[in-house]
């Protein structure tokens, strides 16, 4: 119950900053001017905001405290964050109208690239654990118990079991390969394919760190996910006691921790940076937004493009090659979970 | 290629943006920024990076491969040439075909043998392979 309680604050958390954690002149996901920023209708807005996600999570925390039901829990956590996004598309509607027309000016760094963080080595990294958990696992094959445990709930016990079988057994690493090789690719594609607002002093230099703690990130993920699934099945499928085995804690904890520090210290750094003159913005018109949340546009050949609210990036949806991405990362993980009944 | 270099545009501007992009590209150009040999970013890294269409470099490379300032290979993107000497166009060629055969008929027409005609010009050719191995 306690654990579920935090998570609910944690989500009501995240989704409360969300909307701040973009750059300076997006609010709410549209470019405005620093006067409307600063004005009586964004403080409303912001306000509304606030009240509306902090008012659905009191009600999922009371419904949780108070049903016996088991599956409450997860409904509440999905439709707290369901409701956080409707409460942001009602302030996007609200803001959409006050747009203001961003700097037309595109920069453009001709060189050498820089890399990826890590180097080769440290982005092959969670691969490698993976690999080696793999053949961990082919070497004991024997060793593998008739029914093991592959699904822990949010307090972090098994409540999923899976018969012995090749799919059964490497489902998990599996979606972990194709999760890594997903990050691993954007990560890519967003030093290649994407572009930053400006290149040239002070603003340069901050867009460059932003977008580096993205990638790292990005890797710091992978890595989570990569020991999560090799604790899974290298300690979890083994163990003599699963019914009891716990996910450890810090296993549990690490995503929130990771996802509050970077989104943070993002909006440290975006804050500090100096702009003057008309917005900046993120150099993608607020007319190819769905809601602040959705980018669509067929004139923009780039892939991935910053998201308008919290960390990462997301897909061109106007970009063909970012359906085939789609498809094929959907493909990846809904293989190995069909192949297990 | 040196590093940090800049192309700067303003999709703003009156001035259409493949025009301020080979504009900007040639000024880089004109002052050595770039050495012979060195490729420019392809046409689809500089088009994620301005935020134009594919075409719109397209076209600005298309502009200065005109000049003679690039050479566009495919899949090998824009190499930087040599314009010292400037790329002959396309027609230069054929053109001199023409003009040859124009000036052996105007040679025979004045009485001049085939042969020695061909002599003529024979040792013309000699004359630039000999100039073209001594500046080799």
């Amino acid at each position: 119950m306690g654990t579920m309680l935090g998570f609910i604050a944690l989500v009501a958390i995240s989704s409360q900053l969300a909307p701040y954690l973009t750059r300076r002149e997006i609010f709410f996901g549209v470019t405005v001017s620093r006067s409307f920023r600063e004005g009586p209708l964004a403080r409303k807005v912001s306000r509304r905001y606030a009240i509306e996600v902090w008012l659905l999570a009191v009600a999922a925390a009371a419904i949780v405290a108070t049903s016996p039901m088991p599956f409450v829990s997860g409904t509440m956590l999905l439709g707290l964050s369901i409701g956080a996004s409707v409460a942001f598309a009602r302030a996007w509607t609200t803001v959409r109208p006050h747009a203001t027309m961003p700097t037309m000016i595109r920069e453009a760094a001709i060189g050498p690239r820089e890399g990826l963080p890590g180097g080769i080595v440290g982005q092959l990294g969670p691969f490698i654990i993976l690999l080696a958990a793999t053949a961990y696992v082919a070497l004991n094959w024997d060793n593998v118990p008739a029914r093991f445990p592959t699904h822990w709930n949010l307090a972090g016990k098994a409540d999923g079991w899976t018969v012995k079988s090749v799919p059964g057994v490497f489902r998990g690493l599996a979606i972990g390969f194709v999760a890594c090789t997903a990050l691993l690719f954007t990560s890519y594609a967003v030093l290649n394919w994407t572009r930053l607002p400006r290149v040239t002093g002070h603003d340069g230099q901050q867009y460059r760190r932003v977008r580096r703690i993205n990638l790292l990130a990005q890797l710091v993920w992978a890595y989570l996910m990569a020991i999560l699934l090799a604790w899974t099945t290298c300690v979890a499928m083994f163990s003599a006691n699963a019914r009891e085995l716990r996910l450890p804690l810090v296993i549990r904890m690490a995503p929130f921790a990771l996802l509050i520090i970077g989104t943070l210290l993002i909006r440290v750094m975006r804050r500090t940076a100096v702009l003057e003159g008309p917005p900046i913005g993120d150099t993608t018109p607020d007319s190819s937004w769905i809601l602040g949340r959705l980018y669509f546009n067929r004139a923009d050949p780039t892939l991935f493009v910053e998201r308008r609210m919290g960390l990462g990036y997301t897909l061109n949806l106007g970009n063909p090659w970012s359906w085939l991405v789609l498809i094929m990362f959907v493909t990846g993980i809904a293989i190995p979970l069909l192949l297990v009944p | 290629m040196k590093p940090a270099v800049v192309i700067r545009i303003d999709l703003a501007s009156p001035v259409p943006a493949y025009r301020q992009i080979a504009n900007a590209i040639r000024a880089l150009l004109v002052h050595g920024v770039f050495s012979v040999g060195d490729a420019l970013p392809t046409v689809r890294r500089l088009a994620v990076d301005l935020g134009v269409h594919h075409n719109t470099v397209a076209e600005a490379y298309r502009v200065l491969s005109d000049e003679g300032w690039l050479d566009l290979r495919r899949r090998h993107g824009a190499i930087v040439l040599d314009r010292s000497r400037p790329r002959p166009s396309r027609e230069a060629r054929p053109s001199l075909v023409q003009r040859l055969r124009e000036l052996t008929a105007e040679a025979q027409a004045a009485g001049l043998a085939p042969g020695v005609i061909a002599d003529s010009m024979r040792a013309v050719a000699t004359e630039l392979t000999a100039a073209k191995l001594k500046k080799a």
